[in-house]
């Protein structure tokens, strides 16, 4: 027994040196790099790409590799803190990018993203908002995507139906909607086939003029009637309108989810007229042949509008290759990263001049794809706007209550009035509570309230208020809009 | 020069010491700060090797506050409601194990005549399908299922039914819970499917399992009873059948009991050793349990209905940082883990011990 003992003792010694010998840093002999990415095909070739623009420009030498099992941010957040977090970290919003953050996982990038060329001013105006957490620039997107009703225009003519226009206002969605649904499913059955998958709540409330947040973002608004109306309306439209499926239709359709869920194949299968997605629902939309498309925006009540995110790589502040890192930020907004993301439809390319290739909006394999293209680039640019994010709640957090109470309304817990109520006390207890616990949020938060107060009271006065003052970048946009702001 | 003993003693600690470290790395030291640290104030994004804020001792403010949290209380509900299916599931359990105690093999008329039976319904609903006069497609496949195990069992013996019964235990969970979330399918899933014609009869809806707020609980409960039944607890439950000398079964019968009065008088009390042990064993794993089961399924919702107080810690712990105030959620189950295991043995033990 004790020979077996000592020989196991021996054994277990010798694969443990043996496994830290193959350790790619051992046996690399440049710097090697993780990047915390997801299992998408196209990283490979972005990741050989990286290694030729290095070289092409004279820059350090460093093998980047995957690491694609490690995505999810929990993990992300208990690595980091851990120490042992991935050199690149890919984050696929800018909530998300504020919870690392929030953790202190992040390296300031400000000043290397100006020496490097990979500024927000290298990107589209909206997403800056999202890079950049109190002035200080914390990523660079890998892509942006905003969200556009996709439409099967084959459905439409299917039903006999024209497709929709480019842009609508809730009474044409609402009456194109009833006569799609009308003629795509016979009458006295269960509905099955949908003038849309789902609407997104946040494009509705602020195109009612309300974002989550107040000006300043120290208070939540969603206990305001403009939230009751929009949930009022999503009720109308899915419960007794039809046109958007409930739950329960959706748990019925015998589909599995593949790449961008279920909506695509549902979508494909005419069960969808029209789903919600950015631009890089192509890579799935590709896979089933030459569809009809159109692109067409979200329904709007008196401000269109559409929501800009971003999956955005940052610097993982623990990295021992800090320096060698910001290099991969660099070769997000070059030409052949952006060239890439073009051609794989991966939503849109980080630099927007990208956008005005004919590669981008013509490519010569999808002649289907005509005239979509452009649709996202421009809607960006004139009707984009970055998430509002409270400093003083985690952006997950303040989610999951609004989705909760969303539930509760939707599946009959309590009326629209209720439900708008709750989100806003529950979120704004998060937002004391995370005050009470961490003192340093005070003084900012106080100077906020105060500046809050001085927003209200120019308000009623009918004054204008200075920009600079709204930290919410809706309401900067809003504001704009209504003539209500000054530079 | 040490003495034979002394070596024997050095030699089977060395044997140990693996074992023993890595419980006291992987088990007591966790649970030991986990106590420590539900008094403190630490949170992932205040205490980390990148914040330097100071961990300070708050006392008993997370306790406080849970107890003035209304999620709090709303979680441990829907933990507790959840629970309402252990009877059930030791009683499923108990019954599984009785029937599988039965030896089914043999040559006797009766057996004979159920294998008999079973391949003439077999045939039948093959030739019924053959000719698509199946008015009810689900009821073929469950009548069809239902004759290919009877036929299995008569060749195969109980066997095939303890194998078949103890499936739910070794498949992976998750695999489960995609199966039952098809099964679960408002309008098309087999079980509204089957239920159809009652409740068209009665006049009455489908219920919409998973995605309405009042039936997601009893959905995950149903499913975790089916799954009770052909777990551990019906082995042992089948361990403890074997257990119960027959002699006092053949003097019951002498006695003239009948079937119900020698399994009430004979059995049962038999049993309690086995029964009690069930019994805390499932309330420790229902306080505890629910989490893999609701994040798969349900994601917590619809709006928290199967968010049980597992779940509770994983959100106040992994999505907020809040790793005090998880610790604290942790140990208030602990506690009442810890009350009703007590109260289990002061007044369970009391009915094996007669």
């Amino acid at each position: 027994m004790k020979i077996v003992f000592v020989g196991c003792l021996i054994l277990l010694t010798a694969a443990s040196v043996l496994t830290h010998l193959l350790e790619p840093d051992l046996r690399s002999d440049a710097p090697v790099l993780y990047w915390v990415t997801d299992a998408n095909p196209a990283r490979s070739e972005q990741v050989a790409t990286f290694h030729r623009w290095l070289r092409s420009n004279g820059h350090p030498r460093m093998q980047l590799r995957l690491d694609t099992a490690n995505n999810a941010v929990t993990k992300k957040i208990i690595q980091g803190v851990s120490g042992v977090g991935g050199d690149v970290m890919d984050s696929f919003s800018g909530g998300a990018l504020r919870q690392l953050h929030a953790v202190g996982l992040l390296a300031d990038v400000t000043a290397s993203a100006r020496a490097l060329g990979f500024d927000p001013g290298h990107t589209y105006a909206p997403v800056a908002s999202e890079i950049t957490i109190a002035d200080c620039q914390y990523a660079f997107p890998c892509n942006v995507y905003t969200a556009l009703f996709w439409v099967n225009k084959a459905t439409f003519a299917k039903h006999g139906l024209p497709g929709p226009p480019r842009r609508w206002d809730f009474e044409t969605f609402e009456r194109v909607g009833k006569q799609f649904v009308a003629a795509a499913n016979p009458s006295g059955k269960r509905p099955t086939v949908f003038f849309a998958a789902g609407l997104d709540r946040d494009i509705m409330r602020r195109s009612l003029g309300l974002s989550v947040f107040n000006e300043t973002l120290t208070r939540c608004t969603l206990d305001d009637p403009r939230n009751v109306r929009a949930l009022a309306l999503i009720h109308k439209w899915t419960c007794a309108d039809r046109i958007l499926p409930t739950a329960s239709d959706v748990a019925s359709f015998a589909t599995e989810t593949g790449y961008g869920g279920s909506n695509l194949q549902l979508f494909n299968s005419g069960n969808y007229a029209m789903f919600l997605s950015g631009r890089y629902a192509l890579i799935q939309l590709r896979q089933f042949g030459a569809l009809d498309l159109a692109v067409v925006e979200h329904p709007y009540g008196e401000f269109p509008n559409t929501r800009v995110d971003t999956r955005c790589a940052a610097i993982y502040a623990g990295s021992k290759h800090r320096e060698l890192a910001r290099y991969f930020l660099a070769y997000l907004a070059s030409e052949e990263y952006n060239l890439h993301i073009v051609e794989d439809a991966d939503a849109l390319p980080p630099n927007p001049i990208y956008t005005r290739t004919e590669a981008f909006l013509r490519p010569a394999k999808y002649p289907n794809e005509w005239g979509c293209h452009e649709v996202f680039a421009d809607a960006v640019q004139t009707i984009g706007i970055g998430r509002s994010h409270s400093p003083f709640v985690l952006p997950s957090t303040a989610e999951r209550i609004e989705r909760e109470t969303f539930d509760g309304f939707i599946s009959g817990l309590y009326p629209a009035e209720q439900a708008a109520r709750l989100a806003a006390d529950r979120i704004n207890e998060e937002i004391q509570r995370a005050l009470k616990e961490n003192p340093r949020l005070r003084p900012r938060y106080d100077q906020l309230v105060v500046r809050q107060r001085q927003i209200e009271q120019l308000r009623a006065e009918g004054r204008r208020v200075p920009l600079a003052w709204i930290a919410n970048p809706f309401h900067r946009r809003y504001y704009e809009f209504k003539n209500w702001g000054e530079k | 020069m040490h003495s034979k003993p002394h070596r024997q003693l050095r030699l089977g600690l060395a044997f140990l010491a693996p074992n023993i470290l890595g419980f006291l790395i992987f088990t007591i030291v966790p649970v030991a700060l986990s106590f420590a640290l539900a008094f403190t104030n630490w949170d992932l994004r205040l205490h980390n090797r990148f914040q330097n804020e100071p961990l300070r001792f708050i006392g008993l403010d997370h306790f406080v506050q849970l107890t003035t949290h209304p999620d709090f209380w709303r979680f441990l509900g829907n933990t507790l409601f959840l629970m309402m299916g252990i009877p059930l599931a030791i009683a499923g359990s108990l019954i599984a194990a009785i029937l599988l105690s039965q030896d089914l093999r043999g040559g006797n008329r009766k057996v004979f005549g159920a294998l008999v039976g079973g391949a003439v319904l077999l045939a039948s609903v093959v030739m019924l399908t053959v000719v698509g006069a199946g008015g009810s497609a689900m009821l073929i496949v469950m009548s069809g299922l239902a004759c290919g195990i009877l036929l299995l069992g008569v060749l195969g013996g109980t066997t095939v039914y303890r194998t078949l019964f103890y499936v739910p235990h070794f498949t992976s969970g998750v695999a489960i819970f995609i199966l039952w979330k098809k099964l679960y399918s408002p309008h098309t899933g087999p079980i509204n499917a089957a239920l159809a014609p009652l409740l068209d009869a009665l006049g009455l809806q489908p219920p919409e399992w998973l995605t309405q707020y009042h039936w997601a609980k009893p959905a995950l409960m149903i499913m975790s009873l089916w799954a009770a039944i052909g777990s551990n607890n019906m082995l042992l439950y089948l361990a403890g059948l074997s257990n119960v000398s027959p002699e006092l079964h053949e003097a019951a019968e002498i006695d003239g009991a009948s079937a119900w009065q020698k399994f009430w008088n004979v059995t049962w009390p038999q049993l309690a050793p086995v029964t009690f042990y069930i019994v805390v064993i499932s309330v420790i794993g229902g306080l505890q349990g629910g989490f893999e089961m609701a994040r798969a399924m349900t994601q917590g919702g619809p709006a928290g209905a199967t968010t049980t107080l597992s779940y509770f810690i994983y959100t106040e712990g992994f999505e907020t940082g809040r790793l005090g105030s998880a610790s604290a959620i942790a140990w208030m189950m602990f506690l009442m883990v810890f009350v009703v295991t007590l109260g289990n043995w002061k007044f369970g033990s009391r009915y094996v011990n007669d």
